[in-house]
């Protein structure tokens, strides 16, 4: 494993610190022997010299031998001060230093306490070869340094207590420090390639830890080294303030699944960069999912503070990011839970920060939450929710309401789209803004849109009657159903199942499903338009897609987002202008969604859309309200006087009433 | 991988005296050290002086002494090794003559005598211990001498003194064969000795050797001394002596003639200061 860049640095750092904890680890085990080795030197040294020279003599005199008086006195004087010196200072680079002088001087004495015999020598060379264990050269260099200065000051003032000669010659000199350089030369060796092979095992330990506690690919800390920074805080700094700050991509998914995953990777590297760059010290940044971040800031001195860093995610978003020549706008929902008031554990902190993140999301993305008690309640019922849509679909509580598509030239009624509807037994009707995500996360949305599909078709094969125009039913598909081997055969069974002819169906794709794994698709797309079948881009102007795209997988019609309702007059009106003229061109129609209001219509109508949908012409209404209205419109008339006293009926209709109108019907059965 | 965090990974070192902050712990640490260092110098230097520091001699007569009762060997040299059979340093003398074996068989071998100290003829000092200690020897003897007394005729003072007469009489060589206190090993002593043996030595006064190293033999003051009790002016003397010296190799004055040609550059003063140990 190679970490490039940043990385590579702050593993080698690791890496370095890891080296220098061994080292401190190990100096502290060696200090330790040698503590024990001066110890036993300083009885052995008295034992020797009590052995050797026990007393001095004058006459018939005696007294006890100073050699004795040296060997007892070698503890006070620097053995028991060497050995404090260690113990205070563990591990310390002076320490090692205090011990190696420490030792050479019990060698040096040993010499003269033994009557400088020459086997004593040798522990000179003994001393320099323990030393070695520290693996530092600049221990054993004042090793050789004490050694060489005793060496040197006594054969230089009484050259015969050393050298056997009356003369101070350098060469003998030379001599004797050659040898213990000659063996310091070996023991260097050795240290160096011990330290090398240290620090490569430290290296391979950084990169193992490294890979253990990041994100590979952000770089960014994972779950596990967020856990250890909080139980460290939480450790260090009881009931000191911090925040977790839930961040979580909005539409990331649409856009890794329009670019592609390498440029989803690359997105997220440079969100990461993004965030790391005002991040800042006291915030751990991790990467907790695929496009899920958590800031744990530490030392916060009011929620303003968390508030003003989920601020500061937004902000970083805002501008747009550029890679491959593609501009991506992200923006980001930020969710905050304050410790210690909203959890004590890191798992809670993050639920109710999930929370939060999860209401910023439902205010309708790009937003920063705090957290609340009453989130929590709220979180509880989705749980239920999730829980319980397992169960709908065997419950026979789902069903679907049709809205109608009118054209815009003779407001005949084009076709209907099928909307998915759950009656909860508890919650009442839920939206499926809250249900269809659960149904995508639980991968339940396959089963759920097949039942979808065949229920539009059933419907529609019951709203043809001969002698009237054929009326169309659209259904969305996901893009799990999209990506299903063999979903176009699937789709014909079910057609041949229901009975319901090719072509009175549509299908709505939303433009990201159609942008991935092109060949793929258009492969898929083929055999669904060969069969007869349209396609519908839904939400057409919001997505990631290419115009490119619209030459390589042609549809029948497109569907102008809402949004463009919404916009500044002149600049919408100059797009959907655009873009009828290029459907037009290439051979679709144009869907206005969202008409609301006459006005609306007429200059939607003036612009050359072909087909309108919206509450202005009816809200969604039960599969036989549509029978109903079709067999009350005369044949090639207009539905629209129809459709507004429905609408009318609806609005100035009580709950009740509403309800019964719009009231499930009975499950259609193929 | 363990799921311990990196810092109980790395793990920190013990410490024996957690209560102790930095500074204090760098004072301690400081004083100690300091201390330490200052007193085990002066320990050392104090050693130093002790193991280097030369017995007392009294300079032997130029001939055998009649009136000694160690007789003169007929038609050999004498050696005559004055010792304290109790004093460690007694070995390393009797190590270093034991070199006298490696001389050829063309060199006159010398009779060999060891006059070992007693207080006197009551004295429980066992000679068969010294016998087995002087077998390294060729050919020496054991002799009691008790109070001192041969000693004071051949102007001995220190334990490991060396006196080497001519076969008729004549003081060829005096002084010690040690490098210095109980040191075995190479050293000037020594080697002038068996210089002198081989007949290699200059002709004519008597060879001085190397200082002599070793317990007196007897105390006018009948007390021992230590180093402890060492007044520092002699030492200091010697370290003088031994630095001017010193200089002298660097700056060498003109040789002054002597036994040698480079007596210019010997470290040992003509007369080396005298002190009781």
């Amino acid at each position: 494993m190679r970490q490039p860049g940043k990385a590579g640095r702050h593993v080698k750092a690791l890496a370095d610190q890891y080296a220098r904890a061994t080292i401190r680890k190990r100096a502290a085990v060696v200090d330790r022997m040698m503590i024990w080795l001066l110890a036993a030197e300083w009885l052995g040294m008295m034992v020797t010299a009590f052995i050797v020279s026990p007393r001095v003599w004058n006459g018939d005199q005696s007294g006890v031998h100073p050699h004795v008086w040296a060997a007892i006195l070698a503890g006070p004087l620097f053995i028991l001060p060497a050995i404090a010196i260690a113990l205070l200072n563990p591990a310390r680079q002076a320490t090692r230093h205090v011990l190696a002088v420490a030792q050479m001087v019990v060698s040096i004495l040993l010499i003269d306490v033994t009557g400088g015999r020459i086997e004593t020598h040798f522990h000179i060379f003994g001393s320099i070869a323990i030393l070695a264990f520290y693996m530092d050269w600049r221990v054993l260099a004042t090793a050789t340094a004490v050694t060489g200065i005793d060496h040197l000051t006594r054969g230089l003032l009484w050259p015969q207590s050393v050298y056997g000669v009356l003369t101070a010659s350098p060469w003998r000199s030379a001599e004797h420090v050659w040898w213990v350089t000659f063996e310091d030369f070996f023991l260097l060796l050795a240290a160096r390639q011990s330290m090398r092979d240290l620090k490569a095992a430290a290296l391979g330990n950084a990169r193992l830890y490294w890979g253990a506690s990041h994100d590979v690919l952000t770089g960014l800390a994972n779950r596990r080294l967020l856990q250890e920074r909080f139980d460290a805080w939480v450790d260090s700094r009881p009931g000191a303030a911090s925040a977790i700050l839930y961040v979580d991509l909005d539409r990331f998914k649409q856009a890794n699944d329009v670019l592609g995953h390498a440029v989803g990777d690359r997105l997220l590297a440079l969100v990461a960069s993004r965030f790391r760059a005002f991040a800042g010290p006291g915030v751990t940044l991790a990467r907790v999912g695929g496009d899920e971040f958590v800031f744990f800031r530490t030392e916060i001195g009011s929620p303003d503070d968390a508030k003003a860093m989920g601020q500061k995610v937004l902000d970083s978003l805002a501008p747009p990011f550029n890679i491959d020549g593609h501009e991506v706008l992200l923006s980001a929902s930020v969710g905050i839970g304050l410790y210690p008031e909203h959890g004590t554990t890191l798992r809670t902190l993050q639920d109710n920060a999930d929370r939060a993140m999860f209401a910023a999301k439902s205010r309708g993305r790009n937003h920063c939450e705090m957290f609340s008690p009453i989130m929590l309640q709220r979180h509880g019922t989705v749980q239920e929710i999730a829980r319980d849509l397992s169960l709908a679909m065997s419950r026979r509580e789902f069903h679907l309401v049709y809205q109608p598509l009118v054209r815009g030239l003779d407001g005949q009624l084009n076709d209907c789209e099928a909307l998915l509807r759950w009656h909860h037994p508890v919650h009442g009707n839920i939206p499926p803004s809250e249900f269809i995500p659960l149904a995508e996360e639980s991968g339940m949305v396959v089963s759920l849109g097949d039942w979808v599909l065949t229920q539009a078709c059933l419907a529609c094969a019951s709203w043809q009657r001969p002698g009237y125009p054929a009326v169309a039913v659209s259904v969305n598909v996901s893009a799990e159903q999209f990506d299903q081997s063999g979903y176009a055969e699937k789709i014909l069974r079910i057609l041949d199942d229901t009975g319901l002819s090719p072509s009175l169906l549509i299908l709505e794709l939303t433009e990201g499903i159609l942008a991935r794994d092109i060949p793929r698709t258009r492969a898929q797309l083929a055999r669904i338009r060969d069969a007869g079948i349209r396609v519908a881009l839904d939400d057409f102007g919001v997505g990631y897609s290419s115009l490119s795209y619209l030459a390589e997988l042609p549809a029948d019609r497109i569907k102008l987002d809402r949004t463009f309702l919404n916009r500044e007059l002149l600049r919408s009106t100059a797009i959907i202008e655009s873009v009828v003229q290029l459907a037009h061109r290439l051979g679709m129609q144009v869907v206005a969604e969202g008409i609301e209001t006459n006005e609306q219509r007429e200059r939607l109508l003036a612009l050359g859309c072909d087909v309108f949908q919206g509450y202005y012409f009816s809200r969604p209404i039960p599969a036989a309200e549509v029978s109903a209205l079709l067999i009350r419109t005369q044949p090639e008339s207009s539905v629209a006087g129809e459709l507004e006293a429905l609408n009318e009926a609806i609005v100035t209709a009580s709950d009740a009433e509403v309800s019964q109108i719009t009231s499930p019907e009975p499950e259609l059965v193929a | 991988m363990s799921r311990q965090p990196i810092s109980h990974w790395m793990g920190e070192t013990y410490s024996v005296f957690p209560s102790l902050n930095n500074r204090k712990r760098a004072i301690v640490t400081l004083a100690l050290g300091v201390t330490s260092a200052l007193l085990t110098l002066a320990g050392l230097f104090l050693l130093l002086a002790f193991d280097s520091t030369p017995g007392e001699v009294a300079g032997p007569p130029a001939r055998w002494p009649g009136r000694s009762v160690l007789k003169h060997p007929e038609n050999r040299p004498a050696l005559l090794v004055f010792v304290h059979p109790q004093c460690v340093c007694t070995s390393a003398t009797f190590a270093e003559l034991a070199q006298i074996g490696l001389l050829s068989s063309s060199v006159a071998a010398p009779d060999v005598m060891i006059a070992a100290f007693r207080p006197g003829s009551n004295s429980a000092w066992r000679i068969d211990s010294l016998t087995a200690r002087v077998s390294g020897i060729p050919g020496a003897r054991v002799i009691w001498d008790d109070g001192a007394i041969e000693a004071r005729r051949f102007g001995a003072k220190t334990s490991g003194d060396v006196l080497l007469y001519s076969a008729r009489g004549a003081l060829l060589f005096e002084g010690g064969v040690t490098a210095s206190r109980g040191h075995e090993g190479d050293n000037y002593g020594l080697t002038r000795l068996l210089q002198v043996l081989r007949a290699r030595a200059p002709q004519g006064a008597a060879v001085h050797g190397g200082p002599v190293f070793g317990c007196s033999l007897a105390s006018p003051r009948g007390k021992v001394s230590n180093p402890v009790s060492l007044t520092m002016m002699p030492f200091l003397e010697l370290l003088k002596a031994r630095i001017l010296r010193l200089a002298r190799t660097v700056w060498p004055r003109p040789a002054a003639g002597g036994d040698f040609p480079n007596q210019s550059v010997w470290l040992v003063p003509a007369r080396a200061p005298v002190w009781h140990v």
